[in-house]
C-alpha cells in the first residue's frame, strides 16, 4: 500500500489512519495522536492555530515517510495526518499510523516519524489562552538533513 | 507576476493582515535578500533576531545563503519549527 501523507485542513481523525494501514502479513500497528493538551507552561490553553507553509512541508513529510522505510522495511504501511488551522484541546493535530509484520519495526518508524516532524517540517503552533491572550510556541531551526534511528 | 520579490512570512513572523510584502530589487543572493529584510521589513530587534534563525525557501526547495533570487520569485521566509 502506497503512503498517505496529507495536510488538512483541519483536526486529525483516528479512524483515517486506522483506515490508511494494515495488509494479511502485517501482524503489528502502532498508532501516534499528537493532542492538544489543556495547559502550557502554566498557562490555560483553549485551542492551538497551526501555521505551514504546505509545498515545503508535504516534500519533508513524504522524505521522512520513505527514510522509514528505507530504515525498517519497504513493505511497512505508513500514515502520516497533520492539521492546519484551529485545533481545539482533545482534538488532535497529528496523527502517525504504521503496520508491519512484526510490532518493533512499527513502533519504532512511528517515533521516528514523529521525532523527525518535530524539526524537520515547517509548521508553527499559536496557542490561544483563556485569559484571552495568545503566543508562538518556541521551535527549532528547520533541520535540513536526515534523522537516523 | 509583477517586478520585485514577493516575500511570505510565516509562524512568529507572520504579519497580521499582510501576507506577504514586495520588495523592490534586481536579483540577489539569499544572503543578500536577508540583509534587505532586516533592513527594510524586519526592523524590530527581536524579529531580526529570528530572521537570522530562518531557513528561506521556494516551493519545495530550502535555498542556501549563496543561491541567487531574481526578480518575480516568491520567497517565504520559515522562522524556527514546532510541528506535531
Amino acid at each position: 500500500m502506497e503512503p498517505k501523507v496529507e495536510i488538512l485542513e483541519r483536526p486529525v481523525r483516528p479512524d483515517e489512519i486506522l483506515a490508511a494501514i494494515g495488509a494479511d502479513g502485517h501482524g503489528g500497528q502502532a498508532i501516534f495522536l499528537g493532542v492538544v493538551r489543556d495547559t502550557n507552561d502554566g498557562r490555560r490553553v483553549i485551542e492551538v492555530d497551526y501555521d505551514c507553509f504546505v509545498p515545503l512541508a508535504r516534500r519533508e513529510l513524504a522524505r521522512i515517510v520513505e527514510e522509514a522505510r528505507a530504515w525498517w522495511g519497504g513493505d511497512l504501511c505508513l500514515c502520516v495526518l497533520h492539521a492546519t488551522g484551529r485545533v481545539k484541546v482533545g482534538e488532535a493535530s497529528v496523527g502517525i499510523g504504521v503496520s508491519s509484520p512484526h510490532r518493533s519495526e512499527a513502533f519504532l518508524a512511528c517515533r521516528y516519524v514523529i521525532e523527525q516532524i518535530k524539526t524537520r517540517v515547517p509548521i508553527w503552533k499559536r496557542e490561544f489562552y483563556t485569559d484571552g491572550e495568545s503566543g508562538w510556541v518556541e521551535g527549532h531551526s528547520l533541520c535540513r538533513h536526515s534523522g537516523s534511528p | 507576476m509583477s517586478e520585485g520579490i514577493r516575500i511570505r512570512f510565516f509562524g512568529r513572523l507572520r504579519r497580521e493582515g499582510e501576507p506577504a510584502i514586495v520588495l523592490t530589487a534586481g536579483s540577489l543572493s539569499v544572503s543578500e535578500l536577508r540583509q534587505r529584510i532586516a533592513r527594510e521589513v524586519l526592523t524590530d530587534p527581536d524579529c531580526g533576531a529570528l530572521l537570522a534563525e530562518s531557513a528561506l525557501a521556494t516551493g519545495e526547495r530550502v535555498l542556501d545563503e549563496t543561491d541567487r533570487v531574481e526578480p518575480g520569485s516568491e520567497i517565504a521566509v520559515l522562522p524556527p519549527v514546532c510541528g506535531g
